[in-house]
C-alpha cells in the first residue's frame, strides 16, 4: 500500500479509498511513494479525507468519483524536495454532490499540479490552491480545467500564491460551460504575491457556450510594496517579520476559506 | 532618564536639502510641538528621525546617549522610536491584532501578550474605534481620521520612550481632537516623550506644551511657549 493511515475508520483495497453508504468518514494519510490513489464516495456518503506527501513522493495521482447525494471536502499538502514533482487529481462528481478540493503546495524545483473536474447537474464544487515557494526556487505549472456536464451546477477556482525572487508560476486555468446547460454559476479568480524578480504568467479562459450562465474571473498579481515593509518594519519588526507578516496576510484569505470548507460542506465526523 | 537629542540634523531627499540644521532635546514626559507653514520641513523631520528611507541624514539623533543615525528602522524602534505616519500606507490581509502581537514580539514585550485581547479591546474604545477594528485588515477602507485613530492605538500598546506624532489632527472631528489631545497628555504623564506637529488651534490649545519651535525652510527659526499665543491670534503672519 502506497500510503500510511493516520487515522482509519473504513473499509480500503489497496490503493482505494472507498466510503459505502451513510457513512460520515475520516481518513488522515500520509503518502510514502509515487502513486495512483483511487477514491469513491458512494451515494449519500461523506468523506473528509486529509493527506501529506513524504519528501520522496515525485508523482502522485488522485482518481476521484462522487456518486450522487454524497459530498467530499479533500484537503492535500503536497510537499516534496525533489527537483521535478507532479501532482495530478481527476474528478468526477455527480448529481447533487458537493466537492471541495484544498491543495497546499510546498515544494522545490519543477512541479506540475494538474486538476480536472466534470461538475454533474446539482453539483457544487470549490477548488482552492495555495502555492507557497518560501525561500526555494520554483518553477511550477499550474493547470486547472473544469467542465460542466450538468444545470444548476456551481464552481469556484481559487488560487492564491507567494512567489520569491527565484521562482516562477505558469498558471492555465479554464471553464467550459456547453450550450445545453442552464443556470450555471463559475468563477476563477487567482491571486498572487510577487517579490522582485519573481514570474508570474496567467491564462484564464471562460469557454462559454450556454446563454444561461453566470461566469466571472479575475487576476490579481501584486509586487511586494517596500512602503509596506518599512511600515512593519517602523513597529520594530525586522526585514524577514515583515516580509513573513505580508505574505502570511496575502495568503489569509486562502487559509480561511480551507479552514471554513468543512462548515461549508457541513460534514460532521461523528 | 530618558533623551532623545537631535544635533544639527540635516535631510534631503534626492539630493535636496529639505531640513537644514535641525537641533532639539526631548526628555522624558516632556510634550514639544513643531508649527510651520506647508513644506516647512516638519514632516521629514519627524521622517528622518525615525530613518524612513528616500531620506538621507546628517547630524547627530542620538537616543539616551546611544547614537542611533546610522542604524536600521526597525532598530530606533526596538530603541523606544515611533513615529505616527501622517499618510499610514494600508496592509491588505494584515489584521490590526496580528500587527501589533508581532510588533510586542519583536519589542520583547512577549509578557504583555498575555490578556492582550482585553487590554486592546479597551485601548480601541479609548481611541473611540470599535473593536471589531482589532481584526480589520490595517487601515483597509479605514477613513482618514480611522487612520490616525489606528496609530494612536499602535501608539497605546507599543508604548514608546518617544513618539513622533505627525499631523494626528487631519480628518478628525472637534470631539475626536479633544480626546485625542488628553490621550496625548496622558502618554507624556507615563512618561513618553512627544514631539507633535500641528497646525490646529484647538489642539495646540488643548496641550500643555514643554517647548514649542517655528520651522521654516528647514530651520527652526523661532522657539518659546509664549509664541503659542501668538500664533494663536495671528496665525502664521507672526513670522513676519
Amino acid at each position: 500500500m502506497s500510503f500510511n493511515y493516520l487515522k482509519k475508520g473504513i473499509d480500503c483495497t489497496e490503493d482505494e479509498i472507498k466510503v459505502k453508504n451513510e457513512n460520515k468518514e475520516f481518513v488522515a494519510v500520509q503518502v510514502k511513494e509515487d502513486s495512483k490513489i483511487k477514491i469513491v464516495v458512494e451515494e449519500n456518503s461523506n468523506l473528509l479525507f486529509s493527506g501529506i506527501t513524504r519528501f520522496n513522493v515525485n508523482d502522485l495521482f488522485f482518481d476521484i468519483e462522487l456518486k450522487e447525494n454524497s459530498k467530499l471536502v479533500f484537503t492535500f499538502n503536497f510537499g516534496s524536495i525533489s527537483e521535478k514533482s507532479k501532482l495530478k487529481i481527476n474528478l468526477k462528481s455527480a448529481k447533487n454532490s458537493l466537492v471541495i478540493i484544498n491543495n497546499l503546495i510546498d515544494v522545490k524545483g519543477k512541479v506540475d499540479f494538474d486538476l480536472k473536474g466534470l461538475i454533474e447537474e446539482n453539483c457544487e464544487s470549490e477548488f482552492n490552491t495555495l502555492l507557497s515557494t518560501g525561500t526555494r526556487d520554483v518553477d511550477s505549472k499550474i493547470k486547472i480545467n473544469i467542465e460542466h456536464k450538468g444545470s444548476n451546477s456551481k464552481n469556484e477556482i481559487n488560487l492564491a500564491g507567494v512567489i520569491n525572487s527565484k521562482s516562477k508560476c505558469d498558471f492555465e486555468g479554464e471553464i467550459y460551460i456547453p450550450e445545453n446547460l442552464e443556470e450555471v454559476n463559475s468563477s476563477m479568480q487567482s491571486k498572487f504575491l510577487c517579490y522582485d524578480g519573481a514570474e508570474v504568467n496567467t491564462l484564464p479562459v471562460l469557454k462559454i457556450e450556454s446563454k444561461h450562465v453566470k461566469t466571472s474571473h479575475g487576476v490579481s498579481v501584486i509586487n511586494v510594496d517596500p512602503k509596506q515593509v518599512e511600515y512593519l518594519m517602523s513597529r520594530g519588526l525586522n526585514e524577514e517579520e515583515a516580509n513573513e507578516v505580508l505574505k502570511v496576510g496575502s495568503l489569509a484569505g486562502m487559509l480561511d476559506k480551507m479552514a471554513n470548507s468543512f462548515k461549508k460542506a457541513g460534514v460532521i465526523v461523528g | 532618564m530618558n533623551k532623545l537629542e537631535i544635533k544639527n540634523l540635516h535631510v534631503s531627499v534626492e539630493d535636496m536639502v529639505i531640513v537644514n540644521g535641525v537641533s532639539l532635546t526631548i526628555n522624558e514626559g516632556e510634550i514639544h510641538l513643531i508649527l510651520g507653514k506647508n513644506g516647512s520641513g516638519k514632516s521629514t523631520l519627524a521622517q528622518g528621525i525615525m530613518g524612513i528611507s528616500n531620506y538621507e541624514t546628517k547630524g547627530s539623533i542620538k537616543l539616551n546617549d546611544d547614537e542611533i543615525s546610522e542604524i536600521k528602522i526597525n532598530e530606533r524602534a526596538k530603541k523606544g522610536l515611533f513615529l505616527l505616519f501622517q499618510n499610514p500606507v494600508e496592509l491588505d490581509g494584515v489584521k490590526n491584532h496580528v500587527l501589533l502581537r508581532q510588533g510586542l514580539r519583536s519589542h520583547g514585550k512577549e509578557k504583555e501578550l498575555v490578556g492582550f485581547k482585553e487590554k486592546y479591546k479597551e485601548v480601541l474604545m479609548e481611541t473611540g474605534l470599535n473593536e471589531t477594528f482589532a481584526e480589520r485588515d490595517v487601515n483597509v477602507n479605514f477613513s482618514g481620521g480611522e487612520k490616525k485613530k489606528n496609530e494612536l492605538t499602535q501608539l497605546l500598546i507599543l508604548k514608546p520612550k518617544f513618539a513622533l506624532i505627525d499631523e494626528i489632527d487631519s480628518g478628525l472631528d472637534v470631539d475626536s481632537v479633544k480626546n485625542v489631545s488628553s490621550i496625548i497628555e496622558k502618554c507624556a504623564k507615563e512618561g513618553t516623550g512627544i514631539l507633535l506637529i500641528t497646525h490646529n488651534p484647538s489642539m495646540i490649545k488643548q496641550i500643555q506644551f514643554t517647548q514649542v519651535y517655528f520651522m521654516e525652510n528647514g530651520k527652526i527659526i523661532n522657539k518659546g511657549k509664549e509664541i503659542v499665543e501668538e500664533f494663536e491670534k495671528k496665525g502664521f503672519s507672526v513670522l513676519e
